[in-house]
């Protein structure tokens, strides 16, 4: 009995049943008839029932119907997914009892919050969203910071790396910039409080991916706060709950849009045009173009289609997992085995697997290992041991990493009519200026193959200490990390391959073959330690106040790979949370910490959060349409001790003497004389960017829980931003080293929305999610310029600088009568820009701010979703706005930069089409076309169809008898469409170098199967 | 069972208590020290002299000054084959608060906090370790260190003295300043500037030998040092600067006296310099043994200031250098007979022949040919612009086609400038030139491989003074004085206004015809003087105030 744990709610009446039942405990054994269904009655699969005097799980039948003996009073638990845990108090009078359960109320959800703690999202008073491992499994892509674009409000994304099987990803922001130290302000990254990426855990293995976004959710981080974080949590065993989990997909992918370049006979007309423009004479005559008409001699008259006969259609990727998960109140265990599969597009990749054993296919498996152990050791201690291991191989062709991109490239540049792109006798198409013929790079050149090596432990413990104090407990953990990448591959002192082309039927060689050889690189290691101890204290002073507090110590060291010293933070850190009639919330975070680049040099870091749930207020009872209303608000003070630079660089406070080399000669024999300076003065006082953060938020739910909305406002003021003051008096005599002088202020909104309705057997539902940023450079002690519009001050971190366009010169008079472009003689034709200075020259004084950066300042999603009995749909839709996309690459640079036309050049200035042109006119010379300008550089916006599922459930009784409990099919596509202002098809909105000088952005076709026994 | 779970939680709080309040360890958060640190620096004799050596890496590179070439190409006396550069620039009139290719004020800010550093910490060097005397370089300590510091002292007077000639006043900073300490300072006046110059003149003049030669050994392996003749030569010429009109617009003639006083030392054979027999001696190869020049910048070997500027029919030349123009030739005097148009180079002041590259002449073991059509013509790319090669401060004899270099010296100080310093002082303070006014432009004249006549005798002060700066262009030529004195006379408007001209030479079967010709318009104006701070610079120290006119 003394060891019994009673609900807080338990009433009086209960108490005396108890009393009755244990003193007649013995009289007799009673069964009770139960029943689960949902509130509407309706009879509900898969629940579990335990009771806290056994240790083990109550048979429910397919209906929903169990039986439990008893003879003395027990506490049912009721757990069901999707649904509130339910206690039922039973006792030997129990008879049939009837148990509805109610599904989960929107804003009660549990956030894992840093350190272990933990907290009912309906009590916090910080801003925190976040999404659930299973949501970001639908994206179906093989790197998990693919799969949360626009699903979180907040969370910025772009898919900036191109869509290379082991080279894609997409980089992340949280709230925008608040510093223009780019590298200095992305979010931190946490898995399982160890600070690093998520990229390449299995969707699957992760529970929830939470975005930490105001001061309160990241108070407890202090000097690492700043920056907000991305914290993940992996999937634990459920007691009693076991499962095993097949999944198993297969995903075609082929390139959304893939640019078209102009074929030989286009090509040569062009190309004379080009040179006509130039001044230069034209290279074809009319006759050799003719020639190209009929296409009868391949040799001498050659189209080459790089794109077609080098990439393939499609490619497909392979994803399988096997999860087992479950236990019992003693153990907990939560194991996945997952591989993923990710073949490219390139065309004869075999070409070597006869005679030398391998292939030259852009590849990327994975192998994922994790396995998760809880254990109670004794009735107060818990232990959790996470072991997890994953390899990770990326190969692509050619003897060195990236290569990728320049076989890509060289499909974009390479000429179509001076070789076909290989002959039919098998030799390689090619000539001195052009001889890296994409076939030859992807067949003659070997490979090369990146293996990284992740392993990963994670152990800990929780003392309950209620011998001590009622209420405390102790808890620690200790992780390693240790990733190590070594490559293999290709790599002769320089494998070539000949090119060849005939010349008026002369076969011309260049270059000669020369085999790769085998040979292995030297790898690299990255370590990281942490450790986190803590003691929790919780109580319930009355029946109005609870109190919870913390006091806790981190540490985490991370080894680099080389050359360089650690990189060490520690932290002392308190969490208090406190709740007056569970509707006034307060919660406070203190931290004292600091990084190795401070030298024991502490800050001190508060946060403090308030919150108020008016739908618990009385007055508030009678509105039967609000059911949860909360109002939060949140200020904190956090840091950012990251500073960036290997080695001492990083170390602002050190005054360095340093070798300046043969400065002066002496001597009648002239020695050179080696010099020794003073470098650049120590910022002695160096200290961390401090970011005054302000949250307020409101959380809503309504009309019976069908329509939902979160908003939150923040601003955000990053000062002390470590800067290279230019504005400093040259008196002073020496440059200074990096200080804490530069002010960015950010503001903005995260939103979301939903809407949900359940109509018998159908259910339909509509979520849409907003976040919009405007951050502003306030001081960056910036040097003066001449001009006030070349200031960096005042504008959005990250602006882009240009020179305006305004039209076409149209002829030499205009030209004559235009101020003068210092980039290069102009012709009619080309870009003509503002003289913004009114100097008469165009030149980079004439740069302005002419287009958002880079990075985008509005992200949004939109998911529509229904299903009907068995079958669910969800579409989704995602998008940005706001941001800034550069044009110019080799689908716009017509002969520029050893580019060939693309179809875009169709577009282009003559003089009889100056009035429609879209393109200047074609020259091999673009350094007045292509400056940066309005001309290239685009403020874009764009949504995509990222996302359509239909799946096929079954969870039938039939199967239930064939020990299924789940069983779904589903067909999905990935990136299906995309709408955006650029209104060139292959040109992708977020990447616009892909498919051009970067491998292409995919969309995708994946076919599914999930079982679960 | 229970005991055991106590003795557990027991257990538990001390261990943890221990990590909360004690693992915050100092060692986790220390970084490996590595670094050479100042301390290091100024007590370790290897390290205080590399020291030194890093401030004479701050003295402008004489070879190439401005924009990778001559002062001159942004005077009268030349114009350089690229028209972007900034010398030309310069001499198009371009400076602005904006544009300045020769804005050294960051530049020598910097070389002066290196040599205050110096003067602040060298105390610290140890001269004896446990009684016995430290040597270094077969030198010791005690000799090197106050040795050392009076080459820091010139060399921060030299620096100073580069800022306030073409800034006028510049704030005087003796200490090394910190972030914290004021440093928006106001300028101090031109004259304070040269006071302090010469006050580290003296200073240095005190403490630096006469010769480096024996010091360590047969090799004078320090040969480049300052001596104190250069520190003499360096204060004569400063104080010159301060007489000049530019800077003394009284005409306080006690400055006058001033720069004469200091510079007769090396009029009346107190200083132990000759001049060379030969003119041209000065200005190529090794000059350690040469008598004539004071201190010179020793440079490795090289051969970039031939490739540029041999003639352009030379192979591995790329031309576009610097172009001698027909105003600087006009400057030399006939040595004997009457100027022929068809002969123009015959019978001149022999420095004209070893200043520069005329049509006809032989050099490097071949006639040059700047006629129209020529090989090292106008029409030939990188050719001469003005129908004159550069000759002075090349090796004459390189071949570049076998990548050959050879070592460049490059003159700061030299006694012919000494003896015109003199002259110049003297003879503005006698209103009636004297004999040594006379006795000191006549030695320059009468070099033995000169040989000009002697300025006829009663000249009046203005002839003696025009006499003495057209002697100056001449002999100093392409040594950067031209640049600095047509601004010091304020000259300017006179000189650098005037259109830069060219000979172009036409050669018509046997017949030669030279024919004056306009190469470009000049730009000067009065402000030009001084240079503007640049705008940036003002803003960071607004009570530095704007140079006068700009």
């Amino acid at each position: 009995m003394n060891n019994k744990k009673y609900g807080i709610t338990l009433n009086i009446t209960c108490v005396i049943i108890m009393l009755l039942c244990s003193m007649s405990s013995l009289l007799a054994q009673n069964t009770i008839n139960g029943t689960v269904t949902n509130n509407s009655g309706k009879e509900i699969f898969g629940v579990i029932i335990t009771a806290k005097g056994i240790n083990k799980p109550i048979k429910v039948d397919l209906k929903g119907h169990f039986t439990y003996t008893t003879n003395k009073m027990d506490t049912l638990i009721i757990i069901k997914e999707g649904f509130q845990k339910q206690e039922i108090v039973v006792n030997q009078f129990s008879q049939n009892i009837k148990i509805k359960l109610e599904e989960n109320k929107p804003f009660q959800n549990n956030l894992v919050l840093p350190f272990g703690a933990q907290i009912n999202n309906e009590f916090f008073t910080g801003a925190i969203s976040g999404i659930s491992g299973n949501e970001m499994e639908k994206a179906h892509t093989p790197n998990a910071t693919n799969s949360v674009a626009g699903r979180i409000p907040g969370l910025y994304s772009r898919a900036d790396y191109s869509d290379e099987p082991g080279n894609d990803g997409a980089s992340f922001y949280v709230r925008g910039y608040s510093s223009y130290n780019y590298t200095n302000d992305s979010p931190n990254l946490y898995v399982d409080n160890v600070p690093v990426s998520f990229s390449q855990l299995d969707p699957l293995e992760i529970d929830q991916l939470q975005v930490l976004k105001d001061g309160v959710a990241n108070g407890v981080y202090g000097i690492g706060g700043a920056n907000k974080s991305i914290f993940v949590t992996t999937k634990r065993g459920e007691a009693y709950n076991n499962k095993i989990n097949f999944y198993s997909s297969v995903v075609f992918q082929k390139p959304v849009a893939l640019p078209t370049f102009v074929g030989s006979q286009k090509y040569m007309q062009l190309y004379n045009e080009a040179a006509l423009n130039d001044g230069l004479p034209a290279k074809y005559t009319q006759a050799q173009i003719d020639a190209y008409n009929n296409g009868s001699d391949p040799i001498n008259n050659p189209d080459a289609d790089w794109y077609g006969d080098n990439l393939k259609d499609y490619s497909v990727m392979q994803k399988h997992n096997l999860s087992i998960s479950g236990g019992n109140n003693v153990v907990r265990y939560f194991i996945l085995g997952g591989i993923t599969s990710q073949n490219g597009l390139f065309k004869n990749t075999s070409a070597n697997f006869d005679k030398y054993g391998y292939k030259t296919q852009v590849q990327f498996n994975r192998y994922n290992l994790r396995s998760n152990f809880d254990a109670n050791i004794t009735k107060s201690l818990s232990v959790f041991v996470d072991l997890s291991a994953r390899i990770e191989e990326s190969t692509n062709p050619d003897n060195y990493s990236g290569a990728t991109s320049d076989i890509i490239s060289n499909m974009a540049k390479y000429p179509p009519n001076l070789f076909p792109v290989v002959f039919s006798d098998g030799t390689i198409g090619g000539n001195a200026q052009y001889p890296n013929n994409p076939y030859g790079m992807i067949t003659k050149l070997g490979y090369y193959k990146d293996v990284n090596r992740v392993t990963f432990g994670n152990v800990g413990f929780k003392q309950v200490l209620s011998s001590v104090l009622k209420g405390l407990s102790a808890s620690a953990a200790y992780s390693f990390y240790n990733s190590f990448t070594d490559s293999e591959g290709f790599n002769s002192s320089s494998p070539t391959f000949a090119v060849n082309s005939y010349t008026n039927g002369v076969l011309q060689t260049v270059g000669k073959d020369v085999l790769p050889t085998f040979t292995v690189h030297s790898g690299a290691q990255n370590r990281i330690g942490t450790f986190w101890g803590k003691f929790d204290y919780s109580t319930i002073i009355s029946r109005d106040h609870k109190l919870s507090a913390s006091l806790g110590y981190s540490q985490s060291k991370t080894i680099p790979n080389g050359a360089d010293f650690s990189y060490t933070s520690v932290n002392l850190f308190s969490q208090e949370h406190y709740q007056y009639k569970d509707r006034y919330l307060v919660d406070l975070g203190l931290s004292y910490s600091t990084t190795e680049v401070f030298n024991s040099h502490y800050g001190f870091f508060p946060s403090l959060g308030a919150g108020w749930i008016i739908s618990k207020e009385n007055f508030m009872k009678n509105l039967k349409m609000v059911n949860f209303l909360k109002l939060r608000g949140s200020y904190a003070i956090l840091g950012n001790g990251d500073i960036s630079g290997s080695q001492l660089s990083r170390y602002l406070y050190v005054n360095m003497y340093n070798n300046t080399g043969t400065v002066y000669n002496f001597g009648q024999t002239t020695t050179g004389a080696n010099g020794f300076a003073e470098g650049a003065l120590a910022n002695k006082d160096v200290t961390w960017e401090k970011m005054n953060m302000a949250n307020v938020g409101i959380d809503a739910s309504l009309f019976n829980n069908t329509l939902g909305f979160s908003l939150d406002l923040f601003n955000e003021r990053r000062s002390r931003i470590l800067t290279t003051p230019g504005n400093i008096s040259s008196l002073v005599g020496q440059t200074t080293r990096q200080l804490n002088i530069g002010i960015v202020n950010n503001h903005g909104i995260d939103a979301n929305i939903w809407f949900k309705r359940e109509i018998k057997d159908f259910s339909y539902h509509v979520s849409a999610n907003l976040s919009l940023n405007a951050n502003k450079i306030i001081y960056n002690a910036e040097s003066v310029k001449q001009y006030a519009y070349l200031n960096t001050t005042g504008q959005p971190v990250g602006t882009v600088f240009g020179l305006t366009a305004i039209g076409f010169y149209a002829n030499d008079a205009d030209i004559a009568n235009s101020p003068k472009s210092s980039y290069q003689q102009v012709k009619p034709g080309d870009i003509k820009y503002l003289d913004r200075n009114d100097d008469n020259v165009i030149d980079n004084n004439d740069f302005a701010p002419i287009s958002k950066p880079w990075e985008p300042q509005t992200s949004f999603g939109l998911e529509l979703g229904c299903a009907y009995k068995n079958f669910d749909l969800s579409v989704y839709f995602q998008g940005s706005a706001g941001y800034g996309v550069d044009l110019r690459s080799y689908a716009t640079y017509g002969f520029t930069s050893g580019s060939r036309p693309s179809d875009l050049m169709n577009d282009r200035w003559t003089p009889s089409t100056a009035a429609t042109a879209l393109y200047p006119r074609l020259s091999f010379d673009g350094s007045n076309n292509y400056q940066t300008s309005t001309f290239w550089a685009k403020t874009t916006r764009f949504i995509r169809l990222k996302n359509v599922e239909i799946g096929y459930n079954l969870t039938s009784q039939s199967l239930l008898r064939l020990k299924i409990k789940a069983l779904r099919f589903y067909l999905s596509g990935l990136n299906l469409a995309t709408w955006s202002n650029l209104k060139i098809k292959y040109i992708d909105p977020e990447d616009a170098q892909a498919g051009i000088s970067q491998y292409p952005r995919m969309e995708s076709i994946s076919l599914g199967l999930n079982i679960q026994l | 069972m229970k005991n055991k779970i106590i003795l557990i939680q027991v257990f538990i709080i001390p261990v943890l208590f221990t990590f909360l309040t004690s693992s915050c360890s100092k060692e986790l958060l220390d970084r490996p020290i590595v670094e050479i640190q100042e301390s290091d620096v100024f007590t370790t004799i290897s390290y205080s002299s590399q020291y030194v050596n890093d401030i004479y890496g701050s003295l402008p590179n004489n070879l190439s000054p401005v924009s990778g070439t001559l002062y001159e190409c942004a005077t009268d006396d030349a114009r350089f084959g690229v028209s972007s550069n900034g010398a030309a620039r310069l001499a198009g009139g371009s400076l602005t608060p904006f544009y300045n290719p020769d804005d050294v004020f960051t530049n020598y800010y910097k070389a002066i906090r290196k040599c205050n550093n110096f003067l602040e910490k060298i105390d610290q060097l140890p001269e004896t370790d446990h009684g016995a005397d430290i040597i270094f370089n077969s030198e010791k300590v005690s000799v090197i260190k106050p040795r050392m510091i009076g080459e820091v002292t010139f060399l921060r007077a030299f620096f100073y003295f580069e800022l306030a000639k073409r800034y006028g006043g510049v704030p005087i900073i003796l200490k090394t300043l910190s972030l914290k300490d004021t440093i928006a300072l106001p300028r101090n006046s031109f004259d304070d500037v040269i006071n302090r110059v010469v006050t580290d003149c003296d200073v240095a003049f005190n403490s630096l030998p006469s010769t480096y030669a024996g010091l360590n050994g047969s090799t004078n392996t320090q040969y480049g040092h300052a001596t104190k003749w250069a520190a003499l030569a360096f204060k004569a010429r400063a104080l010159l600067y301060a007489a000049s009109p530019l800077f003394n617009s009284t005409n306080d003639l006690n400055k006058w006296t001033a720069a004469a006083n200091a510079v007769k030392p090396f009029f009346d054979g107190t200083a132990p310099f000759t001049l060379s027999a030969q003119y041209s001696a000065n200005f190529s190869g090794n000059t350690y043994a040469n008598t004539e020049i004071i201190w010179a910048r020793v440079f490795g070997n090289s051969n970039s200031m031939e490739i540029q500027n041999y003639p352009v029919g030379f192979s591995s030349v790329t031309g576009n250098g610097i172009c001698p123009s027909q105003n600087f030739v006009d400057a030399f005097e006939m040595k004997t007979g009457v100027y022929d148009p068809t002969k123009p180079y015959t019978n001149r002041d022999p420095r004209l022949a070893e200043a520069v590259i005329y049509n006809g002449a032989t050099f490097n073991g071949r006639t040059i040919q700047t006629y129209t059509g020529g090989i090292d013509g106008p029409n030939v790319n990188g050719g001469s612009l003005t129908g004159y090669y550069l000759k002075k401060l090349l090796l004459p004899t390189l071949n570049l086609q076998t990548g050959q270099t050879g070592q460049h010296n490059a003159i700061f100080f030299r006694l012919a400038e000494m003896l015109l310093i003199y002259a110049e002082a003297l003879n503005e303070t006698q209103s009636t030139p004297g004999t040594d006014v006379y006795a000191a432009v006549n030695k320059i004249r009468q070099r033995t491989s000169v040989s000009m006549p002697s300025l006829p005798v009663g000249l009046t002060q203005s002839q003696m003074r025009d006499r003495i700066r057209n002697e100056r262009r001449v002999e100093l030529s392409f040594e950067g004085h031209r640049y600095w004195d047509v601004r010091r006379w304020k000259m300017g408007l006179a000189q650098f206004n005037l259109p830069l001209m060219g000979m172009q030479v036409t050669q018509n079967g046997t017949t030669t015809t030279y024919t004056p010709y306009i190469v470009e318009q000049r730009s000067f104006n009065d402000k030009m003087n001084l240079y503007p701070i640049q705008l940036n610079e003002l803003q960071s120290n607004p009570k530095l105030g704007q140079t006068i006119g700009w």
